[in-house]
Order: structure tokens, then sequence, then C-alpha cells
């Protein structure tokens, strides 16, 4: 519940400190930093449609109904699983096992980086129609 | 649901690499992530313990059931002081993981481990306990 650009900067200290905790093997700031670091880019993507997550399952909803046109169902996809990933290993019973940290970084990139592009391109062709204006 | 073992485990690792951020002054919104984390977790000890434990909102993570329970279960059997219970919803109540308020500094971190050492101590000495 933020602008656009408090989101992204926000995304951007996270993605950091992710790569950071994963060089140094500290899974749990690693799941928390990347999985917060695509959710606030996610937020942020939001932001220039005026839109808000208020909690996780809105933060769903809206995904379903809105950004999955723009980010296509594999991201949807993935962003769950990285959701639920991070639920289980962070309050739940589980450990994560090296591999699924690495994996799990990977996916983050990966939809961080898409995340990003999409952002870019909404600002971009915004910046273009106001041009017009 | 984890068990308490589990919980303790949990706990000490994420105390540990909340006093290192928080010794480094770096990454505020991931200290106060972990401050939580050791909280919750050392909560869930106690719980667990007692077989009480929260139970998990769907797509959500229970902060306001383990409030209830905390209260009900280790407040009212007078294991736990209502003042350290204040404690625990402050902490939830100001754990702004949207940027509700923006991006975390230094001093909101300093406010937030300030007001965790307390129930994060009084919990250790709890959890060492055999449940009654």
């Amino acid at each position: 519940m933020a602008d656009m650009t408090t989101h992204r900067e926000l995304a951007n200290q996270l993605y950091e400190a992710a790569r950071s905790a994963h060089a140094a093997k500290q899974w749990p700031i690693t799941i928390d930093a990347a999985f917060y670091s695509v959710f606030h880019l996610m937020e942020a993507l939001n932001a220039v449609d005026c839109r808000d997550s208020y909690n996780f399952a809105d933060a769903d909803d809206i995904l379903t109904n809105f950004l999955t046109d723009q980010l296509g169902e594999r991201f949807a996809r993935n962003y769950r699983y990285l959701f639920y990933f991070r639920r289980g290993v962070l309050y739940g019973p589980h450990f994560p096992t090296e591999p699924q940290v690495t994996e799990f970084m990977q996916m983050c990139e990966a939809d961080y980086a898409h995340v990003l592009s999409v952002l870019e391109q909404r600002l971009r062709s915004r910046r273009v129609v106001h041009g017009h204006a | 649901m984890a068990i308490a073992t589990v919980h303790r485990q949990k706990a000490d690792l994420c105390w540990k690499l909340a006093q290192q951020l928080y010794a480094e002054k770096r990454d505020p919104f991931l200290c106060m992530n972990l401050i939580f984390y050791t909280v919750l977790h050392a909560l869930e000890e106690a719980l667990a313990v007692r077989r009480k434990h929260p139970a998990a909102q769907p797509r959500g993570v229970p902060h306001a059931d383990r409030d209830v329970q905390v209260r009900k279960h280790l407040v009212g059997k007078q294991v736990l002081e209502p003042e350290m219970a204040d404690i625990y919803t402050e902490l939830y109540s100001i754990r702004h993981t949207f940027a509700e308020e923006g991006i975390q500094d230094q001093a909101f971190i300093e406010h937030y481990m300030g007001l965790a050492r307390p129930l994060i101590a009084r919990l250790k000495v709890l959890n060492q306990k055999p449940a009654s």
C-alpha cells in the first residue's frame, strides 16, 4: 500500500539482499527477501493502475483478475509456488535443502526480471500516451 | 504445523540472523521480519507443547489467531504476563510488510528490536520450563 516508486525501491533493495544472503547461505533471509522482492515489484505494477493489495489473499485475487493478463499464466503459477514455499519454510515445519533454495532463488530472479520488463514497458507506454496528450 | 522442537530451531536461527542484521545496521525490512519470526516461533513453541497451535488461515498467516491462543492459553493460564502478550500484538500491528508506511528505516528497527527483546527473553525462560 504505497506508491509505485516506493514499491520499486523496496523491491530492488530486497532483490540485492536476497542475492547477498544466497551467497552467504542464509536461507531464511534469501527466501524472505527474494519472495518479497517479486511481491513488491508486482505491487509496483499494481500501483501504476492505482491498485493495492491489503493482504496476501487480496494480492492473489488481483493476480488472478488483473496481473495474469499482463504477466502470463506461467508467472502466476510461479508466484503461487514461491508464496507457499516461503510460508512452508518460514512459518511451517519444513527446512529447505540447498538445491531447493537455489531453485527458489532462480525462479525469483527470473520472475523479478519478467515483472521489471513489463513494468518498464508500462511506464514507457504511459510516457508516450502522456507525451501525446 | 511444526512441532515444538522445530519452532525452537527456527526461533534460534531467526534470532541469530536478526541480531546479525541489526548489528550490521542493514536491511531493516528483513531484520524486522526475522525478529517477528523469532517471536512467533517462540510463542508457537509455548503453544505447541500445550497442544494449542493456531489454525492456519487459507492463503494467509494466523497472526491474530496466534494472539487469541496466546491470551487464552498462556496469559489465561498465568504462564505469560498480559504485558508480554501486548508486545506481541504491537509487533504484528506495526510490522508493515506491504510498505503501508514506506520503507522501514534504522530508527524504526531500533524501536522494533527494543520492543521485541524483553518478550524474546521472557519466552526463552518460559520455553525452558516444562509445560504444566
